[in-house]
């Protein structure tokens, strides 16, 4: 075969249309002709780049009236109309749960600060929890050592209260025990 | 019977999927492609009150390929606009996925190399590499010799070989 007769066959060999001893005769001549190898060769490659774009996904449209109905091959039917409503739809519930998960966020966010601030707020004891503090405190310190203002002091300190509580809660652990 | 559908699409129900394809292959987006599908339809219902034409498939092919390379001249045009007012797009361009850009010049790249060719060429180009047809068949549709088609083939791809070679050489030069 030479070069004139491969260049013949040259379209069916690109669209795969060679019968088999066509083809043992071109691949035979390839070996031999760089020239005819390469032609084919790139122009192969030419269909090969073609054939990189996608194969969209199967959709069937037809046409009802004024409107241009999608079927997909699934079989559901989608109005194009409906196609841009459902999107509008999506995007507004979208942001609708955004608004609610931004809300709830800041809500706890504030919530959170507002305790915080709450606790750290220096708040006077009264009389009343004075006693039952002191109560408790020498409760435990009875139960653990003899009975010292200094010892029921030390217990109140390790409860980490502010100098003012310390004072009160000895004043009234010192009246109970007065 | 003819369907009421079936009287005002003028039998364009079952090419519909074909139509699609064609102009998706081409432009990428689904809403462009279904754009190309109603401009294709209202064009085929216009030549049915006329005349019905006598390779169906081949008419649409030609007219959907001319409409989807017209819509992608559009959208060179828009952007090279946009490109001189702003350099917006460049950053559009950075923030899409790689694999999408070099999709996307690819359609880009085989829109304009089959918009060089002859509407003959590119639909046996068409024809065979997209839709996996028969030297015979493109022939019976064009009612044509099927040397000639495979010439038209040949020649088609040579010149597509020419435009796409600078960007796709390592592909097209193994």
């Amino acid at each position: 075969m030479n070069c004139e007769e491969v260049e013949s066959l040259l379209a069916d060999a690109l669209g795969e249309e060679l019968s088999a001893p066509q083809r043992t005769a071109l691949e035979a001549h390839w070996s031999e002709c760089e020239r005819c190898r390469e032609e084919h060769a790139s122009l192969r490659g030419a269909v090969e780049v073609m054939r990189r774009l996608t194969r969209p996904k199967r959709a069937q449209a037809r046409r009802v009236g004024d409107r241009l109905i999608l079927e997909s091959s699934a079989g559901s039917t989608i109005p194009r109309s409906d196609l841009a409503r459902e999107r509008k739809w999506y995007r507004g519930v979208l942001r609708y749960a955004a608004g609610l998960g931004i809300a709830f966020l800041a809500g706890y966010v504030v919530r959170g600060s507002g305790e915080s601030a709450e606790s750290m707020a220096h708040r006077p004891p009264s009389v009343a929890e004075n006693l039952e503090r002191g109560e408790e405190l020498s409760k435990d310190w009875e139960e653990a050592k003899q009975g010292s203002v200094l010892g029921a002091f030390l217990h109140a300190r390790s409860q980490h209260m502010s100098r003012s509580e310390l004072g009160q809660v000895l004043i009234a652990l010192a009246g109970k025990r007065g | 019977m003819k369907t009421a559908e079936g009287t005002v699409a003028c039998g364009f129900a079952p090419f519909s999927d074909d139509v699609y394809g064609w102009a998706y292959r081409i432009l990428g987006r689904h809403q462009d492609a279904l754009d190309v599908v109603q401009d294709v339809f209202l064009r085929w219902h216009e030549q049915c009150q006329r005349e019905r034409p006598a390779n169906e498939r081949g008419w649409l092919r030609r007219v959907t390929m001319n409409r989807a390379i017209d819509v992608r001249r559009g959208w060179s045009v828009t952007r090279r606009a946009q490109q001189s007012a702003a350099r917006t797009e460049w950053a559009f361009e950075e923030a899409r996925g790689e694999a999408e850009a070099d999709e996307d010049s690819l359609r880009r790249d085989v829109a304009e190399a089959l918009s060089d060719l002859t509407e003959m060429q590119r639909s046996v180009l068409v024809a065979k590499v997209y839709d996996e047809m028969t030297f015979a068949e493109i022939a019976n549709e064009w009612g044509a010799a099927v040397s000639t088609v495979k010439t038209h083939f040949v020649r088609a791809l040579q010149s597509v070989r020419l435009r796409l070679h600078p960007r796709w050489s390592q592909e097209i030069i193994r």
